[in-house]
């Protein structure tokens, strides 16, 4: 809509609180992190100024490209596994079988643990020695695929990815909010057309909550790029840092004082979510009419 | 573009304020402290000091050290007053001080646990210089040698206080079951009791490559200093020790659980607690979780050893690893009231009485000389007569390689015992981490 | 009456009998997946850490109520809870206020620099926060907020800005521009939009930004831990960490502080949760 004059005097009130909030806490520290990024700096002594060297070191460190990639593998799971996951059980459940308004909120439950006590289960679940899914394993006779989950470096990453991947609560909530709003007449329409419920969800559901699935899609990539806690409980990047992230990397920068460093991976992070963000806003908008 | 010009001169202004800003806190007073209590110096001049602080809530050391600062407040009633700032979770307590140290508001007392951040401290510039405060009277009650070493840049920025001693713990039942009445004296011996263990269904030892692979980074400082002899750091990682040792720690990894690789503290203490290996290896705060979390037998069957010695290596017989756990640091000050108050502090708790209370309480040991006092466990007062028979206590791997190279420790350390890594390929990539 | 024999008539096939064991199956199966962590901690928060240690997936021999006294003793967890509730609310109420209100701007209207804002807004949701503590103390220390709670609730509501505005504006966006403009011509004011139309039509949008952004703020350690110094001021994730020390974690008295600290968590969604409900069918308009 076109802005009247008494609009856009309510627009800049409006907005001057999120971009005074915003200058302060994103704006002057992203730059805080740009300007020292440049930089060699423990934090202690005064930085040296040495142009891109960190962000060469850091591209030539196989940990961090090991890092880059892992994200991006897990952002594409979450976003292309976990979120069609959510949207199912939104279907399902939005046809209210017996029950639906308990197996809702149990969804919900995971999100309100901390990763970190999640994390400390799943540690458990894994571990070679007692853990359950060896036991489990055990149990089905399947015993020779049984291994030190976190351990061996050709199960870890699947390992910290996977369990992850079946808590869809939060996204299913946002969008069976959607699909309970949809009017009914849409329905009744397909119903007399002969169109099967699994029709009717293909052609008329996943259409109209398009802008949900948008930001679920986003958050889980997002939330995927950003991952760091579970990483850090579970494997604290290893084995052999085959399960590094990036804010994982980051941090280990940090620890050892290499401000400079860390903060280089920081702004690779900013500029590699951004473009993210960005192009999935283009393929959405490119499969259907402009949002 | 000229409007995003303006926007990016304006912020990185607004940017070069704040980080000078900061700098300009740091001469002028410590922020924080004085928001904490209301005012530095109340009206009846009572000097506040802030002290984030670990020794609290489940420590071992919590009780006594608490009595210690409560004793120490009401002597100086109405002068000085230690808060406490309860700190819990140890690498959250680094970020902070880091950050508080980094931002110019040092804390007027804390503790630093690794020589890196002792030296990148001291040369802050915001840290108290203790050197004219510390008298010869007062440096007499610290062990030999132990204030020397702390200095950096010839300046003393923080005193030792409590240190750790790593001698081997082992499980004597498990160990006779398979003919072994002692633990053995060579590494040979070792490995011929652990295919023995082994051949009797025990696991033989617990290592560890998740976290800090601190259990197996205590081994692999073993076999370093008994291969290398007492001074082998000091070269850096050229000694060829430091490849035999680690071919060692590769062959420990034969004789430990299927889960090492990955494991954490709390597992490969578990196992060794559960009396699911034999053989485990870690600081003195150990010894109060044997009767507490072991299995009702362990407490009567654990029994300390010193590590053994390698054949042809230069380490001496009994000679032990060790550090220094926890140092005493304060923030510059403006006010030499406040600084004066600070040292006072350390004085007290650095005092052999309260100290030698604090080491029965709490199970740890202190670079501060005291009289063995009643009341040790079995375990802690063996360790005691240990120390003192051994002929020297080399530092362990960890506090004598950057911080840096400890972070990237145990992703080799899982290399190498996966067989990616030749133990020389393994020091190589240690040493070259900057 | 044809739509209900064609319904009849799909109950029959047994690929439609296939759909609906599996159905039941994904239903069970992410409900176990779900209930199995909470029913674990609430289990090991009752053992000893020697149980823990033994074996993670047995039943305790004795169950410890002494676990939960320690965690209601030891911390003061109940200041914590009351501290942990009062700043995730205001931090929550101020951040969504914010953000719906820059969605609004944004959703609604077309100004310049609009797409700037909105680009930069979604580039501050991938901005990592672990590496501003330094940036943020001294901002927090300039506003001599250091130690204050209201200073724990300005950084939560700023750092939750960006996603949260981009969560309501997807929903904001989904709403037809037609009953805007009708308000518009029947003499609605821009506040008066926002408060009585948009507002109110994008529940769903806010109550899940809100959700999201105060388990975001409860579950939070990392800047509470910087900005906080005296106990009195803590919060609950502060209060949970009282179980570690340097060395050792007292697992048991943990869990049984994280079980305390979810339940409000729990009830609080399950209030919030018939919220959404009402709010859906009663403030629906039909687009």
């Amino acid at each position: 809509m076109k802005p009247t004059k008494h609009d856009k005097l309510g627009i800049l009130l409006f907005l001057i609180p999120g971009l005074f909030l915003f200058t302060l806490f994103f704006i002057i520290p992203v730059i805080y992190v740009l300007v020292t990024s440049f930089t060699q700096w423990n934090g202690m002594t005064a930085p040296v100024f040495t142009g891109l060297q960190n962000y060469i070191k850091i591209f030539s460190d196989a940990t961090f490209r090991r890092s880059v990639s892992n994200n991006v593998i897990w952002a594409l799971v979450a976003g292309c596994v976990q979120v069609p996951l959510a949207m199912l059980m939104a279907l399902i459940l939005s046809k209210k079988p017996r029950g639906w308004k308990f197996f809702r909120t149990v969804y919900f439950f995971p999100q309100v643990v901390s990763g970190i006590a999640l994390a400390m289960l799943w540690q458990a679940i894994y571990n070679s020695e007692f853990g359950l899914l060896n036991g489990l394993l055990k149990v089905l006779g399947l015993e020779q695929y049984a291994t030190n989950w976190l351990g061996n470096p050709d199960t870890a990453f699947f390992s910290v990815v996977i369990y992850w991947v079946f808590y869809i609560g939060y996204y299913m909530v946002i969008m069976m909010s959607e699909i309970t709003g949809i009017d009914e007449a849409y329905y009744e329409a397909a119903e007399i057309d002969g169109a099967t419920k699994i029709q009717q969800d293909i052609k008329i559901t996943i259409p109209l909550i398009k802008n949900s699935l948008l930001t679920c899609v986003t958050l889980a990539v997002v939330l995927g790029l950003r991952t760091f806690e579970q990483v850090y409980i579970l494997t604290n990047g290893g084995p052999m840092n085959r399960t590094s992230v990036m804010v994982l990397y980051l941090y280990k920068q940090m620890q050892s004082s290499n401000y400079g460093r860390a903060n280089a991976a920081a702004m690779t992070l900013i500029v590699v979510g951004t473009c993210t963000i960005l192009l999935i806003r283009k393929l959405f908008n490119l499969r259907g009419e402009k949002t | 573009m000229k409007i995003f010009q303006k926007a990016s001169a304006i912020a990185l202004s607004a940017a070069m304020i704040l980080t000078m800003a900061s700098c300009g806190s740091s001469a002028s007073s410590s922020a924080p402290a004085s928001s904490s209590g209301g005012g530095e110096t109340s009206a009846a001049g009572e000097i506040e000091l802030n002290f984030p602080c670990i020794w609290v809530a489940k420590d071992s050391k919590a009780q006594v050290f608490g009595e210690m600062v409560a004793a120490f407040n009401e002597e100086n009633a109405g002068k000085i007053k230690i808060v406490i700032e309860e700190q819990t979770d140890y690498q959250a307590y680094r970020d902070k001080i880091r950050t508080m140290i980094t931002t110019g508001n040092a804390p007027d007392i804390f503790t630093i646990d690794n020589i890196d951040d002792l030296n990148n401290f001291s040369r802050s510039g915001k840290l108290l210089d203790l050197t004219p405060y510390v008298t010869d009277e007062w440096a007499a009650d610290f062990t030999a040698g132990v204030l020397d070493d702390a200095k950096v840049d010839g300046g003393l920025y923080a005193l030792p206080y409590e240190s750790a001693y790593f001698p081997v713990m082992y499980n004597k039942k498990l160990l006779a079951d398979v003919g072994y009445d002692h633990f053995p004296t060579t590494y040979d011996e070792l490995w011929d009791c652990c295919e023995k263990l082994k051949a009797n269904g025990i696991t033989p030892m617990s290592q560890m490559t998740g976290e800090n692979a601190y259990t197996t980074q205590l081994w692999f400082s073993q076999a370093i200093v008994a291969i290398g002899g007492k001074d082998v750091y000091a070269n850096g990682l050229s000694d060829p020790a430091f490849v035999e040792a680690a071919e060692m720690v590769r062959k420990m990894f034969d004789y430990t659980t299927s889960d090492a690789v990955g494991a954490g503290a709390s597992i490969s203490a578990g196992h060794f607690l559960n009396e699911r290996t034999a053989i485990f290896m870690n600081g003195p705060w150990f010894f109060g979780r044997v009767p507490t979390e072991g299995t009702e037998s362990l407490n009567a069957n654990v029994d300390l050893a010193f590590p053994p010695m390698a054949t042809g290596g230069k380490g001496e017989e009994k000679g032990l690893t060790g550090q220094v756990q926890a140092y005493l640091a304060l923030g510059n000050q403006t006010d030499p009231a406040k600084a004066e108050a600070a040292v006072e502090f350390l004085k007290f708790i650095t005092d052999p009485e309260w100290v030698a209370k604090l080491s029965v309480s709490a199970g740890s040991l202190f670079a501060v000389k005291f009289d063995e006092p009643e009341g040790m466990s079995a375990l802690q007062s063996k360790l005691v007569s240990m120390i003192a028979e051994a002929p020297y206590v080399a530092p362990v791997f960890q506090i004598s390689v950057p911080v840096a190279t400890m972070t990237e420790f145990p992703q080799a350390l899982d290399a190498l015992v996966m067989d990616e890594y030749t133990p020389e390929q393994f020091i190589e990539v240690l040493s070259s981490i900057s | 009456m044809e739509a209900v024999s064609h319904k009849k008539h799909q109950k029959l096939t047994a690929s439609s009998l296939l759909l609906t064991v599996a159905k039941w199956l994904l239903l069970l199966f992410f409900a176990f997946y779900a209930i199995f962590p909470m029913l674990w901690l609430a289990m090991t928060s009752f053992k000893t850490n020697a149980e823990l240690m033994a074996n993670p997936f047995t039943l305790p021999e004795v169950w410890q109520v002494q676990n939960y006294i320690n965690a209601i003793e030891l911390s003061g967890i109940g200041r914590m809870m009351i501290n942990s509730v009062v700043i995730s609310f205001a931090a929550m109420l101020c951040n969504i206020l914010v953000a719906a209100m820059i969605a609004y701007c944004i959703s609604r209207f077309e100004f310049k620099f609009k797409e700037g804002i909105f680009a930069m807004f979604s580039a501050g949701i991938l901005v990592p926060l672990n590496a501003l503590m330094v940036p943020y103390f001294i901002i927090i220390n300039k506003l001599s907020l250091y130690d204050k709670m209201l200073g724990l609730v300005l950084v939560y509501t700023a750092i939750g800005i960006p996603i949260s505005t981009f969560i309501v504006r997807g929903f904001m966006n989904s709403l037809p521009r037609e009953i805007e403009e009708a308000a518009y011509i029947d003499g609605c004011g821009f506040f008066g939009r926002f408060f009585r139309i948009i507002l109110p039509l994008s529940r769903t949008g806010l109550v899940t930004a809100a959700t999201l952004h105060f388990i975001t703020c409860w579950n939070e350690f990392v800047y509470a831990n910087l900005i906080i110094s005296s106990s009195s001021n803590k919060t609950i994730q502060l209060g949970i960490r009282y179980f570690t020390n340097q060395f050792t974690t007292d697992y048991v008295s943990m869990y049984a502080a994280i079980v305390l600290s979810i339940v409000p968590c729990i009830i609080a969604y399950v209030c919030f949760q018939e919220q959404i409900v009402s709010g859906l069918t009663s403030g629906a308009v039909k687009g």
